[in-house]
């Protein structure tokens, strides 16, 4: 009786690992195919190996040369008018808002920095946390002009 | 006895769990394989990089340092509707008018999702190609004119946005304008020069098109119309209150758009729409590839910045403002996908991306450029 017990009791543990490794297994095989999945889709963001620097936006950067090739109210180019100024103007951050809020989605945090003195463009406040896209462009050897843009 | 006992059955025992152990080693190995199998198996899905590369590459091809490349767009102005050309005989204003309308339907062209739209209104009869077709209607309609006046002061369009000088049909019908739509059937502000001919070709025209292609009796006359005649017919209505030989009539002004257009409608004459001079070729792109079908499409969109607008839909943010014009190349009916996307992505049907920066024309306007690009290579990459 005693026996036929043990018997039972290591049959039992037996067929209970059995069914735990196969559920192992099967939970395993599922998950390589979703991870074949996310792994195996290359996009812009999530390959920093297709890209140079991870963070490069190069349409941003175009916007940035547009937006500096722009003649602002007094018929000035923006780019000449900085240079000058070493500074940028309510009137061309009014424009610079108008240009960078159309270009990228309505929920962004967007700034635009001149020598490190940066001005907010939206009401969304740049955040710590997330990921942020950043072009610069040298105005000359002591100024630069800088386009942060927050998801 | 006991001994023995014992002892046979541990050898038993062992027999047993050596093919026990024999099948988790077949199991787990089935799994391994499995796994291994199953993520090697699934290829790299390379459609969203690829698309983001070529919006890129088409972008520096547009815009250099800021400057839209004057190939592309010279200057926004040329396409809108601000009237500053000038005549001074009917026939003058009429090239002026004519000259517009053609630019502002082919601007639209891609947008209709009718696919082969000038080889179908060409095998048909109606017209050399889809422009010419709306300029034989707006001939017809108002013998290409949007003001009561051919012109004041040499300018066509002086009343363009003032509905008290916008050229009416006579009698009791409320039709306004170059495209002389009925503002008693139709919510559009006639005035508008641009909107009279965006709305007659969208919303009345191709309309009339996708509702009665297959065939429809116009009981008036008993004549049966399909297709291109079918939307013509529509245009003008279905009732007995309309003109009952429409169809022929504007078929008829073939010949006079021919002799004043023969830039557009001469025979033979396609209009590349300024949208198709190829960017592939201006851009240096290869759409070549393994599969016989042409794999990708990429579409520029042109806006005025000063009139710029998006609004939400259904989540999705969606731009309402004009198009100032539109290039695109490549496989058409990729597009399609893209607006599905919209919606869900589906796996199988080719990825679309879109990007939108900001540059000058030559004249210093401002300019956003919207750039889609499609990659279809569904069988290496989804499958």
């Amino acid at each position: 009786m005693q026996c036929k017990k043990a018997q039972v009791a290591e049959t039992t543990t037996w067929v209970v690992a059995t069914v735990i490794i196969i559920f192992i297994l099967v939970v395993s095989v599922y998950a390589s195919s979703g991870l074949s999945k996310a792994v195996k889709s290359v996009n812009s963001r999530d390959s920093a190996a297709f890209l140079k620097e991870k963070n490069a936006d190069l349409l941003l950067k175009q916007s940035l040369f547009g937006f500096l090739k722009t003649k602002n109210p007094e018929g000035k180019i923006i780019y000449l008018d900085i240079l000058e100024k070493n500074q940028i103007t309510d009137e061309e951050k009014n424009l610079a808002k108008i240009v960078f809020t159309n270009i990228n989605s309505n929920g962004n945090a967007i700034a635009i920095s001149i020598n490190k003195i940066q001005s907010l463009l939206t009401e969304k406040k740049l955040s710590a946390i997330g990921n942020k896209r950043s072009e610069t462009i040298k105005i000359n050897a002591n100024s630069e002009i800088k386009i942060i843009v927050q998801n | 006895m006991r001994n023995k006992f014992f002892s046979k059955n541990k050898k038993g025992t062992d027999k047993i769990l050596s093919v026990y152990w024999f099948a988790i080693l077949f199991i787990v190995a089935s799994g391994i394989f499995g796994m291994v199998y199953v993520f090697y198996n699934s290829p790299f899905d390379v459609r969203e990089i690829e698309g983001r590369l070529m919006i890129n590459r088409v972008s520096e091809c547009i815009s250099k340092q800021g400057l839209i490349n004057p190939i592309f767009l010279s200057n926004i102005k040329t396409s809108d509707s601000s009237g500053k050309s000038t005549c001074s005989t009917n026939e003058e204003c009429q090239k002026i008018i004519g000259e517009k309308i053609v630019s502002i339907v082919s601007a639209i062209k891609p947008e209709l999702g009718i696919s082969n739209i000038d080889e179908s209104v060409r095998s048909e009869g109606v017209s050399e190609n889809f422009e010419c077709l709306v300029l034989q209607i707006a001939t017809h309609e108002s013998s290409m004119r949007h003001c009561v006046e051919f012109q004041k002061d040499g300018n066509p369009l002086y009343c363009d946005g003032n509905l008290e000088e916008v050229y009416k049909s006579t009698g009791d019908e409320k039709s306004y304008g170059i495209m002389q739509i009925n503002t008693a059937v139709h919510d559009i502000n006639p005035e508008n020069f641009q909107e009279g001919i965006i709305y007659g070709v969208e919303k009345v025209l191709v309309q009339q098109y996708e509702e009665n292609k297959a065939g429809r009796l116009f009981e008036p006359t008993q004549k049966y119309y399909s297709n291109w005649k079918a939307a013509i017919r529509g245009y003008n209505g279905w009732g007995l209150k309309g003109d009952n030989n429409y169809v022929e009539n504007v078929i008829a002004n073939r010949e006079f758009v021919q002799t004043n257009f023969p830039e557009f409608c001469a025979p033979g004459t396609k209009i590349q729409s300024e949208q198709t001079k190829g960017i592939s070729d201006a851009c240096n792109l290869n759409f070549k590839s393994e599969f016989d079908a042409n794999q990708y499409y990429v579409q520029v969109d042109f806006y005025n910045l000063k009139d710029f607008k998006t609004e939400i839909k259904e989540g999705k943010e969606i731009i309402s403002s004009t198009l100032v014009k539109t290039f695109f190349d490549g496989n058409e009916n990729l597009k399609s996908d893209c607006e599905i996307q919209e919606e869900k992505i589906f796996e199988r049907q080719s990825r679309c991306t879109e990007g939108r920066f900001y540059s000058v024309d030559s004249e210093n306007n401002p300019v956003i450029i919207k750039i889609t690009s499609a990659v279809r290579k569904t069988e290496k990459n989804a499958v």
